[in-house]
């Protein structure tokens, strides 16, 4: 079991992550990811073989940095106007600790509000983490949205 | 303008304008049902969705609920989802294998070609025919290529008579695989509030992309510059594009190769000379180089690049879901296919880089015209050189929107012919005659 200082210390981290996006300070975000880092938001169930079945996203650090300047673009029609959005994190969980990489499940509540239409989506977020000299990084996200095997409409930067 | 009858409604649809009610009426909509989904050929699933004796899908157009099941022989049965003892939905999974659908009410059981088999309590039945309450059958399952498709009309043309023109395409999707086979994966879900149709037409509408995804091109237009310098992307057709209007509302909008294969970057060399062991180098190039968006009328759509096909699903008037499925070429390398599968998911999924720039014009679109503020919207671009060539196909080169006018017209076909050939034998409900 975690101790409560790692326990707050990554809490803590999550929320910051989660102020970010809410923010869309997207470049600031792309800060908490390691180069090698993966971002999955699985299709249709919560796992899969990431290349045998299609997905929602599936992307490398390049892709992530194309993708956030992307939802930075002001002609970017899928952003008019830019969405709102609230994020509400807990049940926040380090299932293991080994070799400085932390694996942490957390529950995410996302509020997005477009169109004058506000969408609930709630999500399970597993993390890899790995401890640098200037704090965690993010080396592996997993975004389980409960939704995903339903038709969606347009998901902002998660 | 409100509408009393058939002819009433061909008064909707003129040879290049075409009124806004037919995006906004839920009366029109709930015509359309009747008359166009409920006589035409619509695509259901392809052969690869489930292919061992057993496997089963459920489906969803509009009100209708579908059950797609391969049976014993091979063959395909297709049936309302629908129990025949009190009309609950009989099987809740979108896939799966299974010898016999157990209606979870009452235990009614119905064997997978629809017969009825087991009845709790049926020696104190009374007067009950049971042949005659197994699964009610949609009327006509036929298949081209492995695109299963059915009419809900007990008669009319046949599928490779509706089809005409468009086959040759379908032959294409199979061509391209070195096995000769396409297999799909689990779709892709998305919709948007609004009208079918709106997707329909963005799928063959050339004049949108440089304005709409603006965005997204100008990353991809960087991206090949890098890779490939200032050669020109489409040596093959000089930069323009064929559009061929195929007859039935059908149509293909052949982008000549080249751009989209250099960018998705999926077909390697490994591909090309399997392919050319059996159709030659030439010939495995243009297999290779296809770039065609492919529309089936009224509800399939088809990326011969990419390698995935579009289901579109009617909700309401102003409510579309549309499933996309990746497809892999059998026998292609895992990297082929992988690339194949990624890119169609990055194209179409709900955080994906381009559709999602469509479903905000969708959206957009019916919330305006649903203000009643105009009245007749047109589609009066023409391409270059449009003319009807040999096989009788309407040809142009350049953006156009002779594809619209085409659906148009197979529109105003079903939606103003005589219902005399009894459009739902087994369709209560049908209220427009």
């Amino acid at each position: 079991m975690a101790t409560l200082e790692r326990q707050h210390e990554i809490e803590q981290f999550l929320y910051h992550e989660a102020w970010l996006l809410e923010r869309r300070r997207f470049n600031e975000w792309l800060k908490l990811l390691t180069e090698d880092v993966a971002y999955w938001i699985p299709n249709a169930a919560e796992d899969g073989d990431i290349s045998d079945d299609a997905v929602i996203v599936y992307e490398n650090f390049g892709a992530l940095r194309a993708r956030a300047a992307r939802s930075l673009d002001p002609s970017n029609p899928s952003q008019m106007p830019p969405p709102r959005t609230k994020y509400f994190v807990s049940n926040v969980t380090i299932a293991d600790e080994s070799e400085g990489l932390l694996q942490v499940r957390a529950s995410v509540l996302l509020y997005v509000l477009k169109d004058s239409r506000l969408e609930a989506h709630p999500i399970s977020c597993e993390y890899r983490l790995r401890s640098t000299g200037d704090g965690w990084r993010i080396a592996f996200k997993k975004v389980y949205l409960i939704s995903n095997n339903q038709p969606l409409s347009q998901l902002p930067l998660i | 303008m409100s509408i009393e009858s058939p002819t009433d409604l061909a008064t909707l649809v003129k040879d290049d304008e075409v009124h806004q009610s037919v995006y906004t009426d839920p009366a029109i909509f709930a015509h359309e049902l009747e008359r166009l989904f409920g006589r035409s050929w619509i695509f259901v699933a392809h052969d690869s969705e489930i292919p061992r004796p057993g496997d089963f899908k459920t489906d969803q157009l509009s009100r209708w609920r579908l059950l797609l099941v391969r049976q014993q022989d091979g063959s395909i049965g297709l049936f309302h989802n629908v129990c025949r003892h009190r009309g609950a939905l009989l099987c809740h999974e979108s896939y799966g294998n299974t010898q016999a659908f157990k209606c979870m009410y009452h235990g009614w059981t119905f064997a997978n070609d629809g017969a009825l088999r087991g009845v709790p309590m049926r020696e104190h039945m009374r007067g009950l025919d049971l042949p005659a309450h197994g699964l009610v059958p949609i009327p006509r399952v036929q298949s081209y290529q492995g695109f299963i498709f059915a009419s809900l009309a007990p008669e009319g043309e046949s599928l490779e008579e509706y089809l005409g023109g468009a086959k040759r395409y379908l032959d294409l999707m199979v061509a391209r695989a070195p096995d000769q086979a396409i297999a799909a994966v689990k779709p892709v879900q998305y919709h948007y509030r609004g009208n079918w149709k709106l997707q329909v037409e963005n799928y063959s509408d050339n004049y949108h992309p440089a304005v709409l995804h603006h965005s997204v091109l100008s990353i991809g237009v960087q991206m090949l510059k890098e890779k490939f310098g200032d050669q020109p992307l489409n040596a093959r057709s000089g930069g323009r594009y064929v559009e061929r209007v195929l007859g039935h509302g059908h149509s293909m909008a052949d982008y000549q190769g080249g751009r989209g294969a250099l960018w998705m970057n999926a077909y390697d060399d490994e591909y090309l000379r399997t392919l050319a062991k059996r159709a030659g180098t030439e010939r495995a190039q243009e297999l290779r180089d296809a770039d065609i968006h492919l529309i089936i009328y009224p509800n399939l759509l088809i990326h011969v690049r990419m390698n995935h096909y579009r289901v579109i699903k009617p909700v309401s008037v102003d409510h579309t879901i549309v499933n996309t499925y990746p497809c892999k070429l059998v026998g292609a390398s895992k990297s082929v296919n992988d690339a194949l599968i990624y890119n169609t998911s990055h194209h179409v999924s709900a955080a994906g880089e381009v559709q999602v720039d469509d479903l905000q014009a969708f959206n957009w679109v019916q919330e305006g015209l649903g203000s009643g503020a105009i009245e007749w919207i047109p589609f009066k671009l023409y391409g270059e050189e449009e003319h009807v060539d040999v096989q009788g196909e309407n040809v142009s080169y350049g953006t156009s929107e002779a594809a619209i006018r085409g659906q148009y017209r197979e529109w105003a076909r079903w939606m103003t012919a005589p219902a005399t050939n009894a459009a739902h034998a087994s369709d209560h409900s049908a209220s427009y005659r």
